[in-house]
């Protein structure tokens, strides 16, 4: 049976690329979202800083002249020109100045600082006169805000009000809120991602297109071409090449398939042939056969017959040794007989049709036995038979091969012993015995006793041509079962035989 | 007792069967005249009085004891021949051969025969079988 496909490879590919592009993706994006962060965070610290140039260079001039309202005026235009900043001027004790909020003017700047760090670089920068490296983000009733701090240095111009101990004068610090800015970089990131989301749909779509028309299309061609070559091996027919050029490793599958094929074929031929001469030869040993039992019997026949003839009619010319002769001559003739009956019979057993049916071997063995009732009697033999299966088998050949075994039975029992004969089914070995009190044999010869023309005992002890069990056994096999014994010397013999039962 | 008046037609090729033959007849106190001839075609040119008993005037026998393997024409084709031709089918025919393959045995059947018989190889049974012939067809039987 050829199996369709469940799970189609191309399924397979797809949530592959999919699942893999989405990882990649999201990598990306959530780097680029950073990166953009960080961009825009230098972009606002460079603007604050040229903000506090700027504030610096405008309130330099009033505040050298001592002009502070001016400065004051100034920082409070600052917050109406420029939404969302804050600046505040503090002194060396960090008390606010000017301030872009007035309600700043005359606090501490620290106060103003929302986090341990800023304070800690306002600290720094009013003590060193240096710029921190960085600009500041902090939260300030929920909305993020970017802080700069620059340092004011003394300077000549300012030596008439500060003198010049000082090095550094105070702090401009700028607050600028980066809402708008977080907000630009949310909506630049969304973009990006509906953008790169299309284009990664797209290549997903073209890969996957690609893939199936370069590999699952070709493989499921393939596959629906070895099911047609596989379906019709049964009838012997491997005349099938698959015809697909190509130059990837399915052209490779596919020049791989077609010589399977190929020899898949030559075999199949090689077997067609060599069957035909098998069948030929069949035929030759069965011409063979035929003469056989018509050429070798005639002599023996007139062999016998004259022999006889001399024996009856000629009696008073022969004195006791020369009848004796004759009277061997005739047991030759009558064994070599037997023995061509008994070639014939195993070539014929082995070349006959069988003619299968349900054979009850209870009904069988009765048949077998009437024919066996006056030895029986002369010999004082007792004999059990207990109930046998159905089998599937020729009637004719499995009588032969209950009859042989009844008959060695009987021809192997003990002279000084009444022999006993069990018949039946052994449930557990799935097997019809036969079952004797004879003579037995030596385990050892188990296999030679069912080999052609092989005999354990003298002819002139037990007669035989040493074919029966050969016979047998072939007859057995042919129907496809086993047959074998069990024996010890001088306690009996059980034949066991078996057969295919009735279904 | 037996009916002598019966010719019986003897189709033998082998000279020791022959002998055997008569001798198991005449054993068997069956003293019937017997024609005895040595091939298929001499059968066919004793029964059809072709060749050189072209001008034979004798009777049909009234049993044929007939081999299989002869020379010349097989004994199939000349139990065909017999059972073919309106005056000589009801003539008993008797295959006495060596052989009982299977084919020839239904091959005779198909063609007619009224018995098919095995020459035993053990003299004793022979004779006896040609009594259980001889008694049947020329006693037993009622011919036609």
């Amino acid at each position: 049976m050829t199996k369709s496909v469940k799970k189609p490879l191309s399924n397979t590919i797809l949530i592959i690329l999919t699942i893999s592009v989405a990882v990649v993706m999201a990598t990306v994006t959530y780097f680029t979202a950073i990166h953009q962060t960080n961009d825009m965070k230098r972009d606002m610290a460079i603007v604050a800083s040229e903000l506090a140039s700027a504030v610096l260079g405008g309130i330099e001039y009033p505040m050298s002249i001592g002009d502070s309202e001016t400065v004051k005026k100034q920082l409070l235009d600052t917050r109406q020109q420029m939404k969302g900043i804050e600046i505040l001027i503090c002194d060396q004790d960090q008390e606010i100045k000017y301030a872009s909020h007035s309600e700043k003017l005359n606090t501490l700047a620290s106060h103003s600082m929302y986090s341990q760090e800023t304070r800690q670089a306002l600290s720094h920068t009013l003590t060193t006169g240096t710029l921190p490296p960085t600009a500041f983000e902090e939260e300030v009733e929920g909305k993020k805000t970017l802080v700069t701090i620059f340092p004011v240095v003394n300077k000549e111009d300012c030596y008439h009000c500060h003198g010049s101990s000082k090095n550094v004068l105070g702090s401009i610090i700028v607050r600028m809120s980066t809402e708008r800015t977080y907000a630009n970089i949310v909506k630049l990131r969304n973009q990006n991602i509906f953008v790169s989301l299309l284009g990664i749909l797209g290549i997903i779509a073209l890969i996957y297109i690609l893939l199936t028309k370069k590999i699952t299309d070709p493989l499921s061609q393939l596959v629906v071409k070895i099911r047609d070559f596989t379906e019709k091996i049964p009838s012997g027919d491997f005349s099938m090449r698959i015809d697909l050029k190509r130059d990837d490793e399915i052209g490779v599958l596919v020049s791989s398939f077609n010589q399977l094929a190929e020899a898949l074929e030559q075999k199949n031929n090689a077997v067609t042939s060599s069957n035909l001469k098998l069948a030929s030869a069949n035929k030759e040993l069965e011409a063979f056969a035929y003469s056989v039992s018509h050429d070798l019997r005639a002599p023996l026949r007139n062999i016998d017959g004259f022999s006889k003839i001399l024996l009856e009619d000629y009696t008073a010319l022969l004195d006791d040794q020369g009848k004796h002769y004759l009277q061997r001559v005739r047991n030759g003739t009558n064994r070599m007989g037997n023995l061509i009956d008994d070639i014939l019979y195993f070539s014929r057993a082995g070349r006959t049709e069988l003619n299968l049916r349900p054979l009850d071997c209870n009904n069988m063995m009765n048949d077998v036995l009437r024919g066996f009732i006056e030895v029986m009697k002369e010999k004082d033999i007792e004999i059990k038979v207990e109930d046998l299966p159905v089998v599937m088998g020729d009637s004719t050949l499995l009588q032969s091969v209950f009859n042989n075994l009844v008959s060695n039975a009987i021809k192997f029992s003990k002279k000084n012993e009444r022999a006993k004969i069990v018949i039946g089914y052994d449930g557990d070995k799935k097997a019809v015995f036969v079952k004797d009190n004879g003579i037995g044999f030596d385990m050892n010869y188990h296999d030679k006793i069912f080999q052609l023309f092989q005999r354990l005992h003298l002819p002139e002890e037990y007669e035989g041509t040493g074919l029966g069990l050969a016979i047998i056994k072939r007859i057995v096999e042919r129907h496809k079962g086993s047959i074998w014994a069990e024996s010890e010397p001088g306690s009996g013999t059980t034949f066991y035989v078996q057969l295919p039962l009735e279904k | 007792m037996l009916d002598k008046t019966i010719e019986i037609l003897l189709v033998e090729d082998n000279p020791d069967d022959v002998e055997l033959t008569l001798h198991a007849l005449k054993r068997n106190n069956i003293l019937n005249a017997i024609q005895v001839v040595r091939d298929g075609q001499e059968a066919l040119d004793y029964l059809f009085k072709t060749g050189k008993y072209e001008d034979s005037t004798h009777e049909n026998p009234g049993l044929i004891l007939l081999d299989l393997k002869l020379p010349k024409v097989d004994g199939l084709d000349v139990l065909k021949k017999v059972k073919e031709t309106p005056a000589m089918k009801m003539i008993p025919t008797v295959v006495l051969t060596s052989s009982k393959e299977e084919r020839d045995l239904i091959e005779s059947y198909n063609f007619g025969v009224n018995s098919y018989i095995r020459k035993p190889v053990d003299f004793d049974q022979f004779i006896e079988t040609v009594k259980t012939i001889g008694y049947y067809w020329l006693l037993l039987n009622e011919n036609v």
